[in-house]
């Protein structure tokens, strides 16, 4: 609505309406100064390439503390597990227990130990020896 | 054409659209925070109503023709004012049936240098009266029905005509003028002896 349209009772309420946006305070005009550079600040980053917002480190800081907290967390899973020092050694005797038995039922890992079945044979290879070499 | 020629135009382009943006923000927001301050009669409410507004005209509405952005600003801005409006009432509900309330908004009452920055006041008379004519108008446009209240508003103070408005408001063009009509009738009603 441009001047020439309004009558007498429009003019003046228009006029005075002005004017008291003419007397807005500092406070006001300062707040509504920030909130439109605010406005811009947000257009401005609404305008880089979503490549760029994409790979920023506001993205990649997020994701790479997710990744760190995703391997600790696998490591903790598939990871040792605490050791039971009292089933170890009762393992390691059992199984030494099995172990020595074996030994001394098999004879063969006696002969192959070759501290009594041999011993006949070094003797009588060592007198033959002494015979050939007389 | 040259890739960096390309981009420095671009960001030609961009940089006039920031600056066209930044330049109609300018030009409306005092009118648009008297327009809020009557309808939500708070200034902070207000302040935070155009703030918003603006926010949301330049992520959504930033790349449409410079000529759409004053309706859709103060589309924006009436839905807003609505929505603070709605939660208002939702409070007010709530909060009478509360056994104690306290009266926490009057809390920041603090000396503000730039608040009390002195005015472009003329004669101090004129000042008086104008401060007088100020209160009453404001007064008697607050107590209108909402439509009419914000239809005179658009179409008397922001000059927007009737086709902008009823875009602004979201009602047909018949509806603007016989908003407005009525607004100016009240007001010339309550108002004539005053003026005269």
């Amino acid at each position: 609505m441009n001047d020439h349209e309004r009558n007498e009772f429009e003019r003046q309420s228009k006029a005075v309406l002005d004017e008291s946006v003419a007397r807005l305070d500092g406070r006001t005009r300062s707040r509504l100064n920030q909130a439109r550079q605010q406005a811009l600040a947000e257009a401005e980053s609404l305008a880089i390439s979503p490549w760029k917002k994409w790979f920023s480190v506001g993205t990649l800081m997020p994701a790479g503390a997710v990744a760190a907290a995703a391997i600790v967390a696998l490591t903790l899973w598939s990871g040792p597990r605490g050791v039971d020092v009292s089933e170890l050694t009762a393992r390691s005797d059992a199984t030494t227990t099995f172990e020595d038995l074996d030994l001394l039922a098999d004879t063969d890992a006696v002969d192959d130990d070759g501290s009594v079945a041999d011993y006949e044979f070094y003797e009588w290879a060592a007198a033959e020896a002494e015979a050939v070499g007389t | 054409m040259p890739a960096a020629w390309s981009g420095s135009s671009k960001l030609a382009a961009k940089t006039a659209d920031a600056r066209a943006l930044d330049q109609f923000l300018a030009s409306i927001e005092r009118k648009a925070f008297k327009i809020a301050q009557l309808a939500l009669r708070n200034e902070d409410d207000a302040l935070d109503a155009v703030q918003d507004a603006m926010l949301s005209l330049v992520r959504s509405y930033g790349g449409k023709p410079s000529e759409e952005w004053k309706p859709l600003f103060y589309r924006i801005l009436d839905n807003r004012v609505r929505d603070m409006q709605r939660r208002r009432t939702v409070r007010g509900r709530v909060m009478s049936w509360m056994p104690f309330q306290s009266n926490d908004e009057e809390s920041d009452d603090v000396y503000d240098p730039i608040a009390a920055a002195p005015s472009l006041a003329p004669a101090v008379v004129e000042k008086l009266q104008m401060d007088e004519a100020i209160g009453v108008l404001e007064e008697k446009i607050a107590a209108l029905p909402d439509r009419q209240r914000q239809c005179f508003l658009l179409r008397n103070f922001e000059g927007l005509d009737v086709a902008e408005t009823a875009a602004a408001m979201g009602c047909s063009e018949g509806s603007v003028k016989t908003h407005y009509f009525r607004a100016l009738q009240t007001l010339r009603a309550e108002l004539g002896e005053f003026w005269s």
